[in-house]
């Protein structure tokens, strides 16, 4: 408040300043903070790419993409409220869960978009969870019924077509 | 954010880096209990704002600096966030939202705002972001004006990722120590708990130092080495950058002013606070009435709850301009009330809520008070000339009486009832030449004065500590003081009146 008066008293004065550090800079841009540079840390800004998707598609064989953060790949085990997505062979791409993946879903909504091939069932939450699904020629959406064993993809499709997964979203 | 790292011999940082192990640390552990309770206390740090660019794109930390303003890091909005001084100024690209006063997500409180235009700096990551319209409910943060030393403690909070969590429902805070200090920037590194790390999200939020009761803003987070959060994959190096802005007052102060037109001359603009400790400015400014008028404040529409708002009096035509709103909207009342060349004075003559219109006569000593039915009540009191008359409830009775203050000699006389004569109280408060001013400081319920000295630009207000002592506030640069109760708060603050020039 203080300053505020002051500079509006002298604001042709700082204006002019101003103007002329603008000039200078524009003339001679100064590229700071070099990713690459040993010494310079990166910006933390949140991107929402999905933490490690490469160590994990190497890992697991599933390309987890990006989301909003509430669904998160986790340990299958005994904690409660894990989503349980099953995908067919995958015995060697993924050697930890032999194409069985859980994932913790928090807060009100959640959505994660990935890719992981030939989904076949899913085990529901407390959400409302829905998949988002495609074959080679078609997008389909399957709802995966709360707390039990959900047949989709080819489960559930008329024709036994195989379906990968690219997005689920989960609603409290 | 700056949440816990695990000392490096933590099990799961430890031995052989298999599969399985490494799998586990990228996935959300079970509910992990804090290392070192590191989510802020809740409601802390409110003026800490989430920042959501591109919904869903990006996400940073910002602080609220003014009812119009967060300042945050200009990483956050570049097109190449490890160029953040190429951000032009303008409209966000992404659309942005900032989100004040929820230290908790998942519940309501506080505001959001979508960001309205960016003004970065271009000699270090730094940017302000000026709010569509202004949030009120926040107090903003004060923008320190001494530099970071080697050292210091600094606590740094933010809306970023934790060791487990991605996306946070909640505020978190840490201690940093200050480890370099250079022109533009300054090094950190986290204390307690040990190990907390900056993490992807909680660039753009402020580096705080502790003074007295509250929190002024240090610097603001920039880059950082992650080391320890969700996804991050480095094990060595340790520690962030901040920018400073101890040195960016008269910039900051500029760019604040930028929302309102230029000030046209003889107009009055408004600087309000709500706090009478703080020299910030808590109140969107506006601009109302024009000189010569006198600028003054009451409630004038008496709605219970609502709080004071600005008025003026035009001596040369002896009328009364008032207005219901704090935005700087038009006059809402205006009529004719005294002669010219009468001083105006304002106060609850009939109590109740609504404040009533008077004037004082300094070629008479009279005061001529008007009641809500249009009745006036006049009497003669004090010497008249230069004496400036004042009014307010001054023994707890519920309605207002008036008093005069001689700047000669500094003296008050109060009267308790509107009468002539004697005045039934006279102290001497202030010095020779002070501006009179009252108010219900502590919220007592009882009015008591206070002056305001040209000289600093400094209120002085009897009586408002706690133990009865008076406290003082530098609060504008000149011009005319006023106090009222802008929130409807039940207490007393000030701000300044500022004509165009």
């Amino acid at each position: 408040m203080k300053t505020l008066l002051r500079v509006l008293t002298t604001g042709a004065v700082v204006g002019t300043v101003a103007l002329t550090g603008l000039t200078t800079v524009g003339a001679a841009p100064v590229p700071t903070g070099a990713v690459t540079a040993d010494d310079t840390p990166p910006p933390a800004v949140e991107d929402f790419a999905y933490p490690q998707a490469d160590r994990i598609f190497q890992e697991r064989g599933i390309r987890l993409k990006s989301g909003d953060g509430h669904i998160l790949l986790a340990t299958c085990d005994s904690r409660p409220g894990l989503l349980e997505v099953h995908a067919r062979g995958m015995k060697t791409t993924d050697p930890v869960g032999h194409g069985r993946f859980c994932f913790q879903i928090s807060g009100a909504t959640g959505r994660l978009s990935l890719e992981l091939p030939s989904v076949y069932g899913a085990v529901g939450n407390d959400y409302a969870v829905r998949f988002d699904m495609r074959t080679d020629t078609e997008t389909k959406s399957f709802n995966v019924t709360k707390n039990i064993w959900t047949p989709v993809g080819e489960s559930a499709d008329p024709q036994g077509r195989v379906f990968s997964l690219l997005e689920i979203t989960a609603t409290a | 954010m700056p949440h816990s790292r695990p000392r490096p011999r933590s099990p799961w940082m430890a031995g052989a880096v298999t599969a399985a192990t490494l799998a586990t640390t990228l996935m959300a552990a079970a509910p992990a209990p804090a290392l070192g309770g590191d989510a802020a206390p809740a409601g802390a740090y409110a003026f800490t704002a989430k920042l959501d660019i591109g919904d869903g794109k990006r996400s940073c930390t910002g602080a609220l600096i003014d009812p119009y303003w967060i300042i945050t890091a200009a990483a956050c909005f570049a097109d190449d966030p490890t160029r953040p001084t190429t951000l032009p100024a303008g409209p966000p690209t992404l659309k942005t939202t900032a989100t004040i006063g929820r230290t908790d997500l998942t519940t309501t409180t506080g505001q959001t705002r979508d960001i309205a235009e960016l003004v970065p700096r271009t000699d270090r990551d730094l940017v302000l972001a000026r709010l569509t319209t202004p949030v009120t409910d926040t107090t903003p943060v004060a923008v320190a004006t001494t530099a970071p030393a080697t050292g210091e403690e600094l606590h740094v909070t933010g809306y970023g990722r934790t060791r487990t969590e991605w996306v946070p429902d909640k505020l978190h805070s840490a201690a940093f120590g200050v480890n370099t200090v250079a022109a533009t920037g300054i090094g950190i590194t986290g204390t307690a708990p040990v190990g907390a790390s900056v993490c992807k999200g909680d660039t753009g939020g402020p580096a705080l130092r502790r003074v007295g009761d509250h929190d002024e803003l240090a610097a603001v987070t920039s880059a950082s080495w992650q080391t320890g959060c969700l996804g991050s994959a480095e094990t060595t190096r340790d520690g962030a950058t901040a920018t400073r802005t101890d040195d960016l007052g008269d910039w900051i102060q500029l760019v604040r002013s930028r929302p309102l037109p230029p000030q046209a001359t003889g107009v009055l603009r408004w600087f309000l606070s709500d706090s009478a400790q703080s020299n910030v400015s808590t109140r969107p400014v506006f601009d109302f009435g024009k000189s010569p008028v006198i600028p003054l404040t009451g409630n004038w529409d008496g709605i219970g709850g609502g709080g004071d708002t600005p008025g003026a009096y035009d001596p040369t035509t002896a009328r009364f301009h008032l207005t219901n709103s704090l935005d700087g909207g038009p006059g809402t009342t205006d009529f004719g009330f005294g002669s010219p060349g009468d001083v105006p004075v304002v106060g609850r003559w009939d109590g109740g809520r609504t404040t009533e219109v008077g004037i004082y006569r300094p070629s008479t000593a009279e005061f001529h008070l008007r009641h809500h039915d249009g009745t006036v009540t006049s009497f003669m009191l004090g010497d008249g000339g230069n004496w400036r008359p004042i009014a307010g409830d001054w023994t707890h009775k519920g309605f207002d009486t008036p008093g005069l203050f001689d700047p000669d000699t500094a003296t008050f006389h109060l009267v308790n009832s509107p009468h002539g004569g004697e005045a039934d109280t006279t102290f001497r408060f202030g010095d020779r030449g002070d501006t009179p001013v009252t108010g219900d400081w502590n919220g007592s319920g009882t009015t008591q004065v206070g002056v305001y000295r040209a000289t600093g630009s400094v209120f002085h207000f009897r009586g408002a500590a706690p133990d009865g002592s008076t406290t003082s506030v530098s609060y504008g640069d000149g011009g005319f003081p006023v106090t009222g109760d802008w929130s409807g708060s039940g207490r007393t603050t000030q701000g300044i009146v500022v004509p165009g020039r």
